[in-house]
């Protein structure tokens, strides 16, 4: 059988086969067969050289033609069957077939958000123990001795035989460990947990987390502290909100301020969620006090600077609509499933 | 804080609302928790005159007035109150009237009788419960006007947040004075004058004499002493203003120090004058093992550190804390011994602490009381006892001082001011904020050189918390306005970033981000755990414990990650979940030589099927080899060096498992393994679960190497399965390395891909089944060449761990 014949052969039983209704897959297996890398098309044309030199310019055009013929006869099939409803029966709305979906936590994704816009803004991470000695907790942080805050009803303090340490309540220890170790100018947020003695109930959390903000260098006034809350607060919840500031009380700032923020819920109109007030309350900052700066060796006549520091979980809460702050230790796979 | 607003307007003569009023004091520091109006709101209620008063044909009790508003004419009223009576004059509800609870007053018929209005009883009009009749108001009451003026209209109380620095404003002038400073307003005050010479004989200091034995704890103590005194009840105007600020009215002596202390913040105790022995008032140090009983008829055993204020037999208070039940104010009392005093904050904390009593007293000496307060509050005290109570004052007072108040000097910069404020306020302006403060100021010094005005500032006595320039500075920014300073938005200076802690944090997020791409959620749980968990919980480690825990639950400090997520796998399988997946990054402590140490740890729990059920294909339950696998793909992802595991002692919360080695010295860096049944059935898990925990630290100093590009394989590879069987107690990864151990330059990877015992395998034996691939970065192979590997690799095999080849 000359390969003419042959191809003559080719082409009928391509015909023959191509008469009948196909599957999906079967019209896909069909285009591989005759079309593929390796199918029968491609390996009648590694055949050309074979083929007698006068012969091959013919040859060429009948095989040229069977590829047309077989490329559009697979397109017209496919054409056909992309028209008319699926024979069999395929049901597509079965649901897609999927792994476990891993993800992060609420909190972390929160803290990532306010990391990222105190990094924009120049800022480090620094981090400090949790088990943290009393001095740095209260002492160098310029809290009295009769503060109340230093309560056993207040604060959890550890049992060692030194009884020098406690969980530390805030996460300003961190302030004076990186004071004392660096000099100005200084520029640092300082996230993590920090613990009080309060009953567990829907707003409050025994353990909670906090992000601490802290500016040192010469000339740094209360307009830079303004300034950078502001600019903080517009890169997390918008352009739009704006800040206030109430004097409030703090042993290691002074000015000392409470920082509210425009109530994000009513825009400041005034609604429930900020008491009618327009305002919701954000966090607490102010100048670092003169005697923190004495007793990690900065001349407070030369250097001046701002703190400032936040709850997390407030935040998330704000973004998330959490209502009830034990959620986010309960790690209920439903809860955590909503953010990550 | 609780304050009323018409008890505040008294002192200070603001005239905006009370809304106003509470941003302004939101402005200033004094934070309104809330405002909430007080008595009930009620418009359209006049005056009126019953001119004629006619029962209702057909009723039993409902009368037909006309009554008299004045302006709004004579209106006739159907009114079912059995002592109404013509001539009253009564609190008429013209239509159109709102009272309390939005009730309106319209125009109807009563038995066919038109009715134009109410006439109100005290209950409808919110006043009190009283239904029994209406409420028939004074004869001199004008017609027509509205009848709040004279029944007091509504009130408002604020809930203040007053700082712990600022005792001064625990009171309502405090509070009074603030407003004035800010509004520049001047500030009403009627301080009772020193008694004039009555020409009785009766000087306080025959009656009393006080001694200070310990003048550090107690700077001061004023008595005054009232005899003749009728106890009884005090007015209800006082009642009312004790009751709305939270205090239980007792008798009008009690209440009046109450009040007074309500109104000018310095607590006052009243002493029955006849119980103080010998009218010695000694303040003295408690002896060790004291009983004493206070007013609430709890009995204390003191101790040396309580300080007491007794007569010449026995203590008759606690000081600054609570007053005795032994010397307290009765019915039958006659005479009153007032004492106002001073006490140290300290001294005071210690006793409020450990006799575990806190009192509205104790709550202003632990914050510091004006030590120049004393004799005016003993007198203002004396004046209200007087005017309620009857008897006389007694002249002068006993005022024993032994460490009397020092007025502060504190030198202030102008220049300082504004620099640290970025304002530019002028010095008459400072002057000016801080004179409203009561604050007095010597004149000016300039120095021509720096420019710079210097000047004095002497805060009053009440302002304890001003002793430093920078204090000064708050208050001027306080008095100018926080939100007067403008924003600066322009940083100063670029910092270099550190890059250690860059590092941490960026490998902190990668290996959160690697764990959440192997389908695991980051869980957050509680630092502190049960001490039953703890206990159950056996890592070999000794755990640190909080002194003073809130609850059991809260007692300890983790030493591992395990009890915390293994509660949660118990929250959630409760829940009915049962496919967990979770991992935590946090501190764990543990105790070493009596020191806490903390590091940061990673822990994985794994419970459930090897991915989510479908309708597709059953998936199976986990496995060991799955919770390797997460070690492994982790361990892949975040570039760890050389890390192998080998079975080694395990710790005992894991029934079965191996220990992770790190880096090329194989430091021990956490476990994996399959919970202990007896420590997973301890946390309420009965079904198997999976945990691995890392050292956090060393993952932070091993994780993520720096990557570097292998050229992808130019020649290719050649591929052999090899199975063998060995004995039941070889390891796999026994025989893998020795495998491994014969040519790694090209072994290019080594495959367990069967393990298989039983059916058509000798008793005792199982094969493994390994896929080979072989690969040279410089040739391609030869046949010969991977073939006589392979034979290597079988003899040795055999040599070492015993495995027979079963096939090539
Ligand atoms: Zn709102």
């Amino acid at each position: 059988m000359n390969i003419s014949e042959e191809l003559g052969k080719i082409r009928r039983a391509f015909e023959a086969a191509t008469e009948a209704d196909f599957t999906a897959e079967e019209l896909g297996k069909l285009r591989v067969a005759y079309l593929g890398r390796k199918g029968i098309v491609a390996d009648l044309f590694d055949r050309i050289r074979d083929v007698p030199a006068d012969e091959r310019k013919e040859f060429g055009r009948v095989l040229n033609e069977l590829k047309l013929f077989v490329t559009a006869r697979i397109e017209e099939h496919e054409a056909t069957m992309r028209s008319k409803k699926p024979k069999e029966n395929v049901d597509v709305t079965l649901p897609g077939i999927v792994g476990f979906q891993g993800g992060l936590h609420p909190l972390t994704i929160i803290l990532n958000e306010i990391t990222d816009v105190f990094r924009g803004m120049g800022f480090t991470v620094e981090t400090g123990p949790e088990a943290e000695l009393i001095s740095y907790n209260f002492d160098k942080l310029n809290t009295p001795f009769w503060h109340p805050a230093r309560d056993l009803t207040d604060t959890f303090y550890l049992d060692t035989p030194a009884r020098d340490k406690l969980l530390r309540t805030e996460t300003s220890p961190v302030q004076i460990r990186v004071m004392e170790r660096q000099k100005p100018p200084i520029r640092i947020i300082a996230p993590g947990r920090v613990y009080r003695s309060d009953k567990p109930d829907a707003t409050h959390s025994p353990i909670f987390m906090q992000v601490e903000g802290l500016y040192v260098d010469k000339g740094v006034s209360f307009a830079d502290l303004k300034g950078t809350v502001l600019a903080f607060y517009r890169g997390l919840f918008g352009p739009h909100v704006k800040t206030r500031f109430r004097p409030h009380f703090f042993p290691f700032t002074e000015p000392s301020a409470e920082v509210d923020m425009t109530c994000i819920f009513c825009k400041g109109s005034g609604c429930r969620l900020c008491k009618q007030s327009g305002w919701l309350e954000m966090g607490g900052s102010g100048m670092v006090d003169p005697n923190v700066f004495l007793g990690v060796g900065i001349d407070p006549e030369e250097y001046s600077g701002w703190a400032f520091g936040l709850g997390i979980e407030r935040i998330a809460i704000l973004k998330f609509g959490v209502d009830d702050i034990r959620l986010f230790y309960e790690n209920d796979i439903r809860f955590l499933r909503q953010f990550g | 804080m609780k304050i009323l607003y018409s008890w505040l307007i008294e002192y200070a003569p603001y005239q905006g609302t009370p809304q106003q009023l509470g941003d302004i004091l939101t402005d200033i520091g004094l934070s309104v928790e809330s405002l909430t109006q007080i008595g009930a709101e009620y418009h359209g209620v006049v005056v009126g005159k019953v001119i004629t008063c006619e029962k209702v044909a057909g009723s039993d009790h409902l009368s037909l007035c006309t009554v008299d508003v004045g302006e709004g004419g004579i209106l006739p009223i159907v009114c079912g109150a059995p002592n109404v009576a013509a001539g009253q004059t009564v609190a008429a509800a013209v239509p159109g009237a709102v009272l309390p609870g939005g009730f309106e007053i319209t125009e109807r018929k009563l038995r066919g009788v038109l009715s134009r209005g109410m006439i109100c009883s005290e209950r409808e009009l919110g006043l009190s419960d009283q239904h029994k009749g209406i409420l028939v108001l004074p004869e001199d009451c004008v017609l027509g006007t509205k009848v709040q003026q004279y029944l007091g209209g509504v009130d408002w109380l604020f809930d203040l947040e007053v700082t712990f620095n600022r005792p001064d404003c625990l009171c309502h002038i405090g509070v009074a004075r603030e407003i004035c400073a800010k509004l520049g307003l001047e500030l009403r005050l009627s301080m009772p004058a020193e008694r004039s010479a009555t020409g009785i004989a009766n000087q306080t200091s025959d009656w009393v004499t006080v001694t200070i034995e310990d003048g550090v704890r107690a700077p001061r103590y004023t008595a005054r002493i009232v005899k003749g005194v009728t106890v009884g009840a005090s007015p209800d105007w006082m009642q009312k203003r004790l009751k709305a600020v939270g205090i239980r009215p007792i008798s009008n002596v009690v209440d009046v120090t109450n009040y007074v202390m309500m109104e000018m913040g310095h607590p006052l105790h009243a002493f029955d004058y006849h119980l103080v022995k010998d009218g010695k008032i000694v303040v003295r140090h408690a002896s060790k093992g004291e009983k004493f009983t206070t007013l609430d008829n709890k009995e204390h055993k003191l101790s040396v550190d309580d300080l007491l204020i007794a007569d010449s037999e026995k203590g008759i208070a606690l000081a600054g804390v609570m007053g005795g039940l032994n010397s307290e104010i009765k019915e039958t009392t006659k005479d009153v011994l007032i004492e106002c005093a001073v006490f140290s904050p300290a001294g005071i904390r210690i006793t409020s602490r450990d006799r575990g009593i806190q009192t509205e007293s104790s709550r202003r000496f632990e914050r510091g009381v004006d030590p120049e307060m004393t004799v005016a509050a003993a007198t203002r005290a004396a004046e209200l006892i007087h005017q309620l109570a009857g008897g006389e004052i007694l002249e002068g007072v006993v005022d024993a001082n032994p460490t009397p108040w020092k007025q502060l000097e504190i030198a202030i910069r102008s220049k300082r001011v504004n620099a640290v404020l970025a304002t530019d306020l002028t010095t008459e302006q400072m002057r000016g904020y801080l004179g409203a403060l009561s604050c007095k100021q010597s004149e000016l010094a300039s120095d021509k050189k720096t420019g710079d005005c210097t000047w004095k500032v002497y805060p009053p006595s009440w302002r304890r918390d001003l002793e430093r320039e920078i204090d000064l500075i708050e208050e001027i920014i306080r008095m100018h306005g926080y939100n007067e300073v403008g924003m600066a938005t322009t940083s100063r200076v670029v910092l270099e970033p550190d890059v250690q802690r860059e590092r941490e944090r960026h490998v902190t997020d990668a290996i959160k981000n690697a764990l959440a791409s192997l389908g695991l959620r980051e869980a957050v749980c509680w630092s502190l755990i049960s001490s039953g968990d703890a206990e159950a919980f056996k890592d070999g480690t000794e755990g640190a414990k909080v002194l003073n825990p809130l609850s059991d639950d809260l007692s300890r400090l983790r030493t591992s990650l395990a009890p915390g997520l293994l509660r949660a796998v118990e929250r959630n399988i409760n829940a009915g979940q049962h496919d967990i997946r979770l991992f935590e990054w946090g501190k764990c402590f543990y105790l070493k030589d009596s020191e806490i140490f903390e590091g940061l740890k990673l822990g994985i729990v794994l419970t459930g099927k090897i991915r989510p059920e479908s309708y597709a294909d059953k998936a199976r339950a986990l496995v060991l080899g799955d919770s390797r696998g997460i070690v492994e793909q982790f361990g892949d992802r975040m570039r760890l060096k050389a890390w192998s595991s080998k079975s080694n002692e395990l710790p005992e919360y894991l029934a079965v498992g191996a220990g992770i080695k790190l880096g090329e010295d194989g430091t021990a860096a956490g476990v994996f393994g399959q919970i202990a049944s007896e420590t997973a059935m301890h946390f309420g898990i009965d079904i198997p679960v999976w945990y691995i925990e890392f050292d956090g630290e060393q993952l932070l100093r091993r994780a993520g190497e720096s990557r570097r590009y292998i050229p992808l394989p130019r020649f290719p590879a050649a591929t052999r399965d090899l199975a063998f069987f060995v004995d039941e107690s070889i390891e796999a990864g026994e025989v893998a390395n020795c495998l491994r151990r014969i040519d790694s330059a090209i072994l290019e990877s080594l495959d367990l891909f069967d393990v298989y015992a039983g059916k058509g395998i000798e008793p005792g034996k199982k094969s493994l089944a390994f896929h080979l691939s072989f690969r040279s970065n410089e040739r391609t192979l030869a046949d010969g060449e991977v073939d006589a590997l392979i034979t290597r690799m079988v003899k040795v095999a055999a040599e070492s761990t015993g495995a027979e080849l079963r096939s090539i």
